[in-house]
């Protein structure tokens, strides 16, 4: 007859010979688990048991997360819990317990009449009978980390088996704890990857170039943006140094970023950077000391700052134009006073006299309307400004417009021919505004039109728009100037097609009430047709009209979109 | 240094014109020949031959630097002085015009009644 102890010991070697190895080959805690209280069920003959993983919340309380667990689920909600649960690991927190006095003292307990065990707190109604118990610590070297609980051993427990028990149990430990480092580990790796991902996100999506380098230039890593900025790709860039990047790139440029007082390398400073096609541009950079692994790196920030001086340099120029509209008529109201005024000046004739009166009297009126436009071209841009649309019959519209426009004509010699026949065409126009941009194209149109030619203005249908066009035979506008004649800083990049007493802002006024209306304005010149200015606007729906001689309905016409922008 | 007698004045603006002659015909006692435009100075200028050329600088369609290259390309104007008088006085603007070869940048609003000295200064300065 084999000795029962041998045999008791023969199969715990083979069960922590089976565990290790299903450890060694990178097998799952839970079958792992699993199996090794399978079999200590088996070789201690005990009914159901459980091998569990100290944890603690709320700081220091200890509670119970099992490994494995025999089903001992007795009616459908234990059922479901335990189908819920025990996969991830059913969780005890009932310290008032058999189980409860091991987690708290970190000492075993052997229990062979649980229900008179004042240690314990009995058991839920529908468990099954707990007629023995052994609950048995796990330590990993000193560390308590978790508990074997086994139960209804035909001869109960003793302190023999619990000793018998001891190298698997602490097997049992090693596996708990490698399993949570393991764990732990995957659990940091996640969070560093995360982490990284973000930060590479992040980065990637900064359109500043972001570059680490060495004391001597040599780059380490970088963001896409930087690959973009230098026109390099990331494996070009590791084989470049910054003075590759950056032609005027100072040798001592870690210190050149130091501040007055030596201590941060923030400071940023302008260079000029090179792009791999060739072409240069202007690079504000700020270098950060960075230690890595030991070594004196650093981090830069470059930024092109091409479009920051292209602003700076167009609102500079704005201002030097308006500067010198401000200026001419001044000079003239200036001077007329100052001649005027001086007694010495005997010579100025009466007609003298008259003609300094009125060079003094227009300049001072230009200089009204100058600055009546940088008023309205401000309210136009920042939408500061009542807009009241109200329907309108096209053909009414430009009627208006016309009778508006008859006397300078006239006056200049240039015949206006308009084509305004479709009586059928209604838009929802602020007349104010619309009537401004009219006399702003038509006052141009006359202005440059060839003496004794003619000016055309016509009404046309363009799918759901209508389109006015004024044309004029005279001066062409060339064609790169066409792209930009309706920029509000058109005049400063075209200095030699200025309008003399016009400081160029009426097309950009224009444009921006077209685009008030939703609609587009655009100009076309060549020398064959001369050059034409034309807009689209929203068409109104002529369904909507009621009554048959398209008269405008009350209710319409009583409506006026008043809109207060801020 | 001849003396200054004949100026020949380029300005698109009729109104500065107007101010201008006043201050260069009645106040300096000059001999005046005004033009309207770059094109104009350039088919006048060599008839008019000049001590002094006094050119706007922002004037349409031709501009008064384009118009003193123009000039220059004529021989009998090669050498004749020139002035631009400009609404753009920022310093470096001024710079810009002297390195042109003009012998002075007059800055607008200029003083009708000081615009003369103002040139013969810089005409004996030069």
């Amino acid at each position: 007859m084999e000795n029962p102890t041998q045999s008791l010991q023969q199969k715990l070697l083979t069960a922590i010979e089976r565990a290790q190895s299903h450890y060694i080959d990178d097998g799952d805690s839970k079958t792992l688990f699993n199996g090794m209280l399978s079999d200590v069920l088996d070789f201690t003959e005990s009914e159901y048991g459980f091998i569990g993983e100290i944890h603690y919340k709320d700081g220091n309380i200890p509670y119970l997360k099992t490994h494995a667990i025999t089903n001992i689920a007795w009616n459908d909600e234990t059922r479901e819990f335990y189908a819920a649960n025990a996969p991830s690991g059913l969780e005890f927190y009932n310290l008032d317990s058999l189980f409860g006095e091991v987690i708290k003292t970190g000492k075993a307990v052997i229990s062979n009449d649980p229900s008179n065990d004042l240690r314990g707190a009995g058991t839920p109604e529908g468990h099954p009978p707990l007629k023995a118990f052994l609950g048995a610590p796990i330590y990993r070297g000193s560390q308590f980390v978790g508990m074997l609980g086994i139960a209804n051993r035909a001869v109960g427990y003793d302190d023999q088996l619990l000793e018998q028990l001891q190298p698997l149990l602490r097997t049992c430990g090693s596996l708990i704890a490698g399993y949570r480092d393991a764990y732990n580990r995957q659990e940091a790796e996640n969070i560093l990857q995360k982490q990284g991902e973000f930060l590479r996100s992040v980065l990637s999506t900064i359109n500043e170039a972001i570059l680490t380098f060495d004391q001597r230039g040599y780059i380490n890593s970088n963001n896409p943006a930087a690959e973009e900025m230098f026109g390099l790709s990331q494996d070009k860039l590791k084989t470049c140094t910054l003075f590759d990047l950056i032609l005027d790139l100072p040798i001592n440029f870690t210190t050149h970023h130091h501040d007055a007082d030596n201590q941060i390398l923030t400071k940023m400073v302008e260079y000029t950077g090179k792009h791999s096609s060739g072409h240069t541009f202007p690079l504000e950079l700020a270098i950060t000391p960075l230690k890595l692994d030991g070594h004196q790196m650093y981090t830069g920030v470059g930024r092109d700052i091409s479009e920051r001086q292209q602003s700076n340099r167009i609102k500079n120029e704005f201002i030097s134009t308006i500067s010198h509209e401000l200026r001419t008529p001044l000079t003239t109201i200036e001077g007329a006073l100052k001649l005027l005024a001086d007694k010495k000046v005997s010579h100025l004739s009466p007609d003298q006299v008259t003609e300094m009166l009125d060079a003094a009297q227009s300049s001072s009126e230009r200089l009204q309307k100058l600055i009546n436009d940088i008023l309205e071209i401000q309210q136009l841009e920042f939408g500061d400004f009542m807009f009241e649309p109200e329907l309108i019959q096209v053909h009414d519209f430009l009627n208006q417009v016309v009778r508006r426009t008859l006397d300078l004509a006239l006056q200049k010699g240039i015949r206006l021919k308009v084509d305004n026949d479709d009586t059928e065409l209604y838009f929802r126009i602020d007349l104010k505004l619309l009537l401004r941009v009219m006399d702003n194209l038509l006052n141009n149109a006359l202005h440059y039109a060839e003496p004794d030619s003619e000016v055309t203005l016509n009404t046309e249908k363009n799918g759901a728009y209508a389109r006015i066009t004024v044309t004029n035979k005279g001066n062409t506008i060339p064609e790169e100037v066409c792209d930009s004649i309706f920029d509000v800083f058109f005049q400063v990049d075209s200095g030699d097609t200025r309008q003399p007493g016009k400081a160029g802002l009426g097309l950009s006024i224009a444009k921006s009430i077209i685009e008030r209306h939703h609609g587009q304005i655009y100009v076309k010149s060549t020398q064959e047709e001369g050059t034409r200015f034309f807009f689209d606007l929203p068409l109104f729906i002529q369904e909507r009209l009621t009554n048959e001689n398209l008269q405008i309905p009350p209710a319409l016409s009583k409506v006026t979109d008043t809109t207060v922008r801020h | 240094m001849p003396d200054l007698n004949k100026i020949l004045y380029v300005e698109d603006e009729p109104d500065i014109q107007a101010i201008a002659r006043i201050a260069l015909e009645n106040v300096g006692g000059f001999n005046l020949e005004v033009c309207n435009s770059g094109q104009d100075a350039i088919a006048v200028a060599p008839e008019y031959l000049p001590d002094l050329i006094l050119l706007d600088v922002m004037m349409p369609g031709m501009d008064g630097p384009t118009t003193l290259k123009e000039l220059r390309k004529i021989d009998l104007l090669k050498n004749t002085p020139v002035m631009f008088m400009t609404a753009k006085v920022q310093p470096q603007e001024i710079q810009q015009f002297k390195s042109l070869g003009a012998i002075e940048v007059i800055a607008k609003p200029f003083d009708p009644m000081k615009l003369a000295d103002t040139i013969k200064k810089a005409w004996a300065n030069q």
